[in-house]
This record gives structure tokens, sequence and C-alpha cells, in this order.
């Protein structure tokens, strides 16, 4: 009964536009080299404003999960991963299209997204619902132990800088008490300015942070064009071969149990995820001189594991609030903003929603495939589309999606203030993702504090810790923060990256 | 400038900053200003080490000149400018000034982009904020 509800309530004519809309506008966010699904995600979270919550999260996964799949066409067919996620695609995609192959490794790299991210789907259908019991047993400590735990996951989304990681998420969450006090309504660091009363709105922060500052940098090139002569549209070909699945079959299995592991650990995204696949797929390769020459496996893992983190990743997000990637951290952002909040409730009251949405995932990932099919012969002039319209655009939608938010021009100056951070702090190397983090995990670890404060009768660290779940959380923190930093001691290349 | 001195400036910018904020903060009512002083704490704490890992790895990599693309800051500038003047050009007044200036920082002298380009981009823009999301860009600040 409760199966039909949920099928009626998502074919609907705006879930399905939704679906369409998002699938489309991904692809050829994901096949545009420079441009990402955080941008996609954060330039349409304001579209989603008037729309309904089911429909609104519908358009903003399926633009993640198809950003990340058009992310493989550039890798292949130019060797430019559209998507940090497809770089591994590149290896033996990119072999295969200067051997004439192109039509092969784009049908496989289809096979193998769309066949990772269903499997994504259905384990974000099967383990979300039983790991949101836990949230039930969350009181005012294991709600800050938990905020403090996501804001170690800083450590992972900094991508090798853990200090400068551990700074932008801090300001974050020294940014996020900008504003009235919610307890005694006392202005704090807003300096006389009335604007700054109700705190930093995160939305505008967020387009800011990875749309305006994005359309900054690709202003640094405007003149830049895509050389494409390696294909011609006429010779498509369009439906994957039955002995093209078979040979990748297996290795697409395996690829997205790696994925969804990946993607339920926070903070590891769909980068990581495609390059543990490709590593462990060439380990158990009985061929493993293939990998780089054009194999196809390689192809498979890849792009299986980081469309398998798609949905992996809103497991932790949608039972405990925790992102388990950047693009996660946006998305929590907006179930916030359509009033749902992350935990047992959106498998309970919510379920409607939540079950719909997770669906519609699923068949987002079928239709995905259909249409990047049907649009591969078309790449070329979509990735022709140059630096000097695409940065000019993305600002003009940045700014009017901000005014959009709440109809006030306060809202276009934070995002436009926010883009310029933004696009300050990648040329330093400060990650903006941990900033984001920060501002949304704020306000509930700063709650969760005072109201321990309130309830404990002696030490606040001991009222905290004085839990099984608060002490688990404790020990992951330690053990998140060790392993970064371990990371950061071990991987010195990062650093040389950084000033070189 | 080398990319190290400029995170060196940084993280003692930031952490004047902070402390500076730490002593406004002392002053707020009840527990209201104990979360922020924590984080203050903390970007001061982390400024430091940023600092003590800038120094260190200054004596055993080799430097390179940060820089920061002219084009970029003026596009940054234009877009500034251009909601300053949106509340009095109206959103599509402002705009039109803001792509043609953009165009010619980007060195395209192409009367055809000047002319279909902005066409398409505000025929696009009207459509899908007008009639899809409902948000009225001829009224309020949009109206000037």
């Amino acid at each position: 009964m409760q199966s039909l509800e949920v099928l009626s309530n998502l074919f609907t004519y705006s879930n399905i536009l939704s679906v369409v809309f998002g699938v489309v506008i991904g692809l050829l966010i994901g096949m545009l080299p420079g441009l990402t699904a955080n941008l996609g995600v954060a330039l349409l979270l304001p579209v989603t404003y008037g729309l309904e919550p089911t429909s609104a999260l519908l358009l903003l996964v399926s633009v993640y999960t198809s950003a990340i799949y058009g992310g493989s066409f550039p890798a292949i067919l130019i060797n430019a991963p559209g998507t940090s996620a497809s770089a591994a695609t590149a290896l033996d995609g990119y072999v295969l299209t200067k051997q004439g192959k192109f039509n092969t490794a784009i049908r496989v790299s289809t096979f193998a997204s769309v066949f990772g991210g269903m499997i994504s789907g259905f384990a974000l259908l099967f383990i979300a619902p039983p790991l949101s019991l836990i949230s039930l047993k969350f009181g005012p400590a294991q709600y800050f132990m938990l905020a403090v735990f996501g804001l170690t996951i800083i450590g992972t989304l900094s991508s090798g800088n853990f200090v400068k990681g551990l700074i932008a998420g801090t300001v974050g969450l020294f940014l996020s008490t900008i504003g009235s006090d919610l307890d005694s309504g006392y202005p704090r660091f807003t300096f006389g300015f009335s604007g700054l009363l109700s705190g930093i709105n995160f939305v505008p922060a967020v387009i800011g942070l990875f749309s305006m500052s994005q359309a900054l940098i690709l202003s640094e090139d405007p003149l830049k064009t895509i050389q494409l002569n390696k294909f011609k549209a006429d010779t498509w070909k369009f439906l994957p071969k039955f002995f093209e699945i078979q040979k990748v079959f297996l290795n697409c299995c395996v690829s997205s149990i790696v994925g969804v592991l990946v993607g339920i650990l926070p903070g590891a995204g769909g980068d990581i995820a495609s390059w543990v696949s490709y590593n462990e797929a060439k380990r158990f390769s009985k061929n493993k001189s293939e990998f780089g020459q054009g194999s196809l496996k390689g192809i498979a893992a890849s792009e299986c594991a980081n469309n398998a983190v798609t949905g992996s990743a809103l497991i932790p997000l949608l039972t405990l609030g925790i992102p388990g990637s950047t693009t996660a951290a946006i998305l929590l952002g907006a179930l916030l903003i359509h009033g749902l909040l992350p935990g047992r409730e959106l498998f309970t009251t919510n379920g409607n929603i939540t079950y719909s949405v997770i669906w519609g995932f699923i068949f987002a990932n079928i239709f995905m495939g259909f249409v990047g099919l049907s649009v591969a012969k078309y790449f070329g002039k979509i990735a022709k589309i140059p630096n000097y319209f695409l940065a000019p655009a993305i600002i003009i939608l940045s700014v009017v999606g901000s005014y959009a938010i709440g109809n006030n021009v306060q809202d276009v100056y934070t995002m436009v203030i926010f883009g310029l951070l933004g696009y300050l702090m990648r040329k330093l190397n400060y990650p903006p993702a941990p900033l984001i983090l920060g501002l949304i995990l704020g306000p509930i670890a700063e709650t969760g504090f005072r109201q321990s404060q309130i309830l404990a009768k002696d030490s606040v660290v001991v009222y905290i810790l004085n839990n099984s779940i608060s002490l688990v959380l404790f020990v992951l923190t330690i053990v998140s923060i060790l392993s970064a930093v371990y990371f950061e001691l071990t991987k010195k290349t990062n650093y040389e990256k950084d000033i070189s | 400038m080398s990319r190290i001195s400029l995170n060196i400036i940084i993280s003692l910018l930031l952490g004047t900053v902070s402390l500076s904020l730490i002593f406004i903060s002392k002053d707020y009512p009840g527990t209201s200003g104990n979360f922020p002083i924590t984080m203050l704490i903390f970007i001061v704490l982390l400024s430091i080490a940023q600092i003590a890992i800038s120094i260190y790895r200054f004596k055993t990599l080799n430097q390179k000149q940060f820089e920061i693309n002219h084009i970029s800051l003026i596009i940054f500038c234009l877009s500034f400018l251009t909601v300053y003047l949106m509340q009095f050009l109206n959103f599509f007044g402002a705009f039109l000034i803001f792509f043609l200036s953009v165009i010619y920082f980007y060195k395209i002298r192409n009367l055809k982009y000047y002319l279909f380009g902005t066409l398409i981009l505000f025929l696009a823009i009207f459509v899908i904020f007008q009639f899809g999301l409902n948000v009225s860009l001829l009224n309020r600040e949009f109206l000037g």
C-alpha cells in the first residue's frame, strides 16, 4: 500500500519534469570541463525554492548523479575530466578514443555509470531506513558530538591540506554565530549592520563559493576553446553490445560495492572511490598490462564506482545529517530549506517524500543513460561553449538565483562577497567545502553544546561523554583526526603541489 | 609575492583578527559568547600551526610566485558594481552594461556575439525566472 502511495507521489508531472530537467542540466554541466556537480547543485538550489520538497530534491539528486556521469565524456573524448571523479576514466578512455574506439568507451562508461548509480540507489533504499533508527537515541550531547565528528570530515574534504581545511571549517563555524543569539537575542558580530541580525544565509554563500568563484576562475582564460577532431558524429553507435557488458559485468559488481562503501564514509567522494576501484580492478586482473592501454575494465571500474558514491553518500546525510561528499553537504542545506530534518522522521512522517526521492533517484540513473547516449554525438558542440560565454552566464544566474531566495539584494551582496572569498581560497589552496560544512553544522553544534551545559549537573564534558553513542562518536572523531594527520604527514606531495 | 610568504601573512592576519574578536565577544551576556570564543581560539591556534608549517617547508621547498589574474578581479568588481546599479537601472539595464563590459574585457570583438549572446542570455534568464520560478525580474530592486 505504501509502495503504491510512493509511486503515485513519484510519477507526477512536476516530479518527472524535475528528473528530466535535472538529468539534462547535470549532463551539460558534467560534460563541460571546469564545471562541477557542486556548481550545478549550488546554482540550482535557489531554483528549488518554489518547488514541492519531492520535486526539489529530485531535481538536485538528478543533477548530482548525471553531472558525475557527464564528466566521463570529456575524460574519454578529450582527456580532460569534466569532474575530478572521472580522472581515472581518462587513463583508458582517451587511449580508446585515440584508437578510434570512442563508441565502445562511451557505451561501457554509460553502462557502468547507470549500473553503479542504480546499485547505490538500492543501497540507499535498504541501508538508510534501519540506520536511521540510531538517530532516535540522540539527545543534545549526541548531537553535539555528531556535529564535532561531522566537522572532522574536514580532514578528508581538504584534499591533503588538513590545517587549511580545519581553518576554513572553523571560520565557517565562527561565521555561523554571526547574528542574533537564539537564547538571549543579543546581536553577535553584527557591528551595527541590521542586515546581519538574521545571520549569514548559507544558500547565497554556497552559490558564491562554488558558482561565482568558478566563474572567476573561468574568466582567467576566457578565450580557451577545446579542439575536437577525434571523432565524427555520424559514426555514432548507440546501444551497448552484449559482449561489452559481459566483459565488464563482474567488474561493475565489485566496483559498485567499493563505491557504495566509500560513499558511506563521511567525506570520501567519487574521486577516491574511482581511484580505489580502478586500482583494485587492476590488482585482481589477470592481464594487468591492459590497464592504461585502453582497458574496458578500467573505464567500468572508475565510472561504476564514482556513480555508486552518489547514492551512498546520501546514507549518512539522510540518517544522521553527516554529508558523505561535498555535494551532499550542499544537499543537506536543501533538506533544511524544505523543512526536512535528517533522521528517523525522514523515513516515517516524511517517508512519502524520502522514498519517492530514492526511487526517483534510481529512475534518474536509468534515464541518465538514455539521455547520455542520445546527446553523446553532440558532445563536440557542447564542449565548444567558450569560457567567455559560460563565465558571465554563471555570474548572471548566480545573481538572479541569490535574489530569488528572499527577494532582497543583501543576499546578492553576500553571494558576490563569498564568490571573491571562494576564488581567493582556491588560489591559496584553502578548500571551500569545509567552510560551508562549518556554516551548516555550526548551529547544530552550538545548540547541542548549550543544551548540554544546561542539562549537565557537574562537568559538561562528563555529561556529553557519559553515554555509549557519544563515546563511539568521540572515538570516531579521534580516528578521523589521526587518519587525516597521518595522510597529511605521509603525503608531502600535496604540499609540494600547493606551492608549485 | 611567494606563496609561502602569503600563507604566513594570511595566517598572521587571521590570528590578529580572531584575537581582536575574542576581546569583543568577552563582553557578550550569559553563555552567548562561549561558542564563538572557542572557535576563535581554535582559529588562532590553527593559524599558528599554519605559520609553523609554512616556515618549516620554507627551507626545503622551492617557492613559486602567487598571482591573481587581473581579469578575474575586474569581473568581480564589475559584478559588485552591477548589483549596486541594479537598484537604479533595473535588472536588464544593469546586466546589459555588465555583459557588454565583460566581453569587452575578454577582448571579444565579434559584433555577432555582442548581439546574439546578449539576446539569448537575457531571453533564457527571463523565461526561466519569470515563467519557471515566478521571480519577477521587473519588480522591486530589479525595477530600479
